[in-house]
């Protein structure tokens, strides 16, 4: 009796070893498999944050959170420096094109001009465009990077967030189901 | 002599490198200081506290990406305008969840964490005291 005492200790630091072991394997999975350690925005189900950003041409209409409301559509955070946002840039073109979905942009970080530029040379895909060059709106958005997109409902919640380029398999697999609904 | 004055205006040079670059650096990178100390010295707390969401092992403090800046940045910012700590926690948890926060909270899902170690001290400490006093007394009567 008094030698299985002795192992209680093992026993129990086992216990919380192992434990703690699947925990982290745990997290590690959510890091590899998402491809980032903030995948899950906490927005999501939550009303827009209210932000009020100027347009990236002078003299025109800003973005404000409560343009927005009214109809579901798309937010979409990208810049001319961001390299992953050509790559979906043809997806967002045919979105507009085949008038599926509003999509309004926030160019984050970005020169206007530079925008202009950008949008001017690969096509502009964009209801509105407004520009975040302080990047406050977009922190207050949970944004870890360029490009990410949010689908808003026509109440101003946050359906759904999605880290990376958008395509058109991801917008058939999440977002079609969502609005839909 | 035209050579020894240009070696005086290469050190000049030099010396203007070595002590004004810095400063000006320094000027650049901390983007709105606050003037008031206490307040700044808040800020440098949070920003040890807060994780950068580009480089997820280092803090806000830390790094020099341009999110991290941006978020030392409007810390600041929050902070001039009287916001709370608390307050500006839970700004950024409820963007970015518990992750933002480089120690993780105490709530029921990490209790095992904060608490384990310690409790597993305990037991340990006590069973090497009952040990240890059995082991006297038994010694005790032997004697």
């Amino acid at each position: 009796m008094n030698k299985l005492i002795n192992f209680i200790p093992v026993t129990i630091f086992t216990i919380f070893i192992v434990y703690m072991a699947i925990k982290l394997d745990e997290d590690k999975r959510n890091i590899f498999e998402n491809k980032n350690y903030f995948e899950q925005n906490k927005l999501v189900g939550q009303s827009l944050p209210k932000f009020n950003l100027p347009s990236i041409h002078k003299g025109y209409l800003g973005l404000n959170y409560n343009d927005i409301k009214g109809r579901y559509s798309l937010i979409n955070i990208f810049a001319s420096w961001c390299v992953a946002c050509k790559i979906e840039h043809p997806f967002l073109m045919s979105l507009k094109e085949n008038k599926i979905i509003t999509v309004y942009g926030i160019a984050w970080k970005d020169k206007p001009e530079n925008t202009i530029k950008w949008l001017s040379d690969n096509g502009d895909p964009y209801n509105k465009v407004a520009q975040d060059y302080e990047g406050e709106t977009v922190i207050s958005l949970g944004i870890t990077g360029a490009p990410e997109t949010f689908l808003v409902d026509e109440m101003g919640i946050i359906k759904y967030h999605h880290i990376g380029p958008l395509s058109e398999k991801i917008f058939n697999q999440k977002i079609v189901p969502l609005i839909q609904k | 002599m035209i050579t020894k004055s240009k070696n005086y205006l290469l050190v000049l040079v030099l010396l203007a490198t070595i002590f004004v670059l810095p400063n000006l650096c320094l000027a650049f990178s901390y983007q709105a200081p606050l003037e008031d100390n206490d307040l700044e010295q808040r800020a440098q707390k949070l920003f040890r506290e807060i994780r950068c969401v580009v480089c997820v092992s280092q803090s806000v403090n830390d790094s020099e990406t341009e999110l991290a800046v941006d978020l030392r940045t409007l810390i600041r910012k929050k902070i001039a305008a009287g916001e709370s700590d608390e307050e500006i926690r839970k700004f950024l948890t409820s963007r970015y969840g518990n992750q933002i926060l480089l120690a993780p909270p105490i709530e029921n899902s990490t209790y095992v964490l904060w608490f384990g170690p310690i409790i597993i001290f305990v037991i340990g400490l006590l069973i090497i005291y009952f040990k240890l006093s059995t082991n006297l007394n038994l010694r005790k009567k032997k004697n």
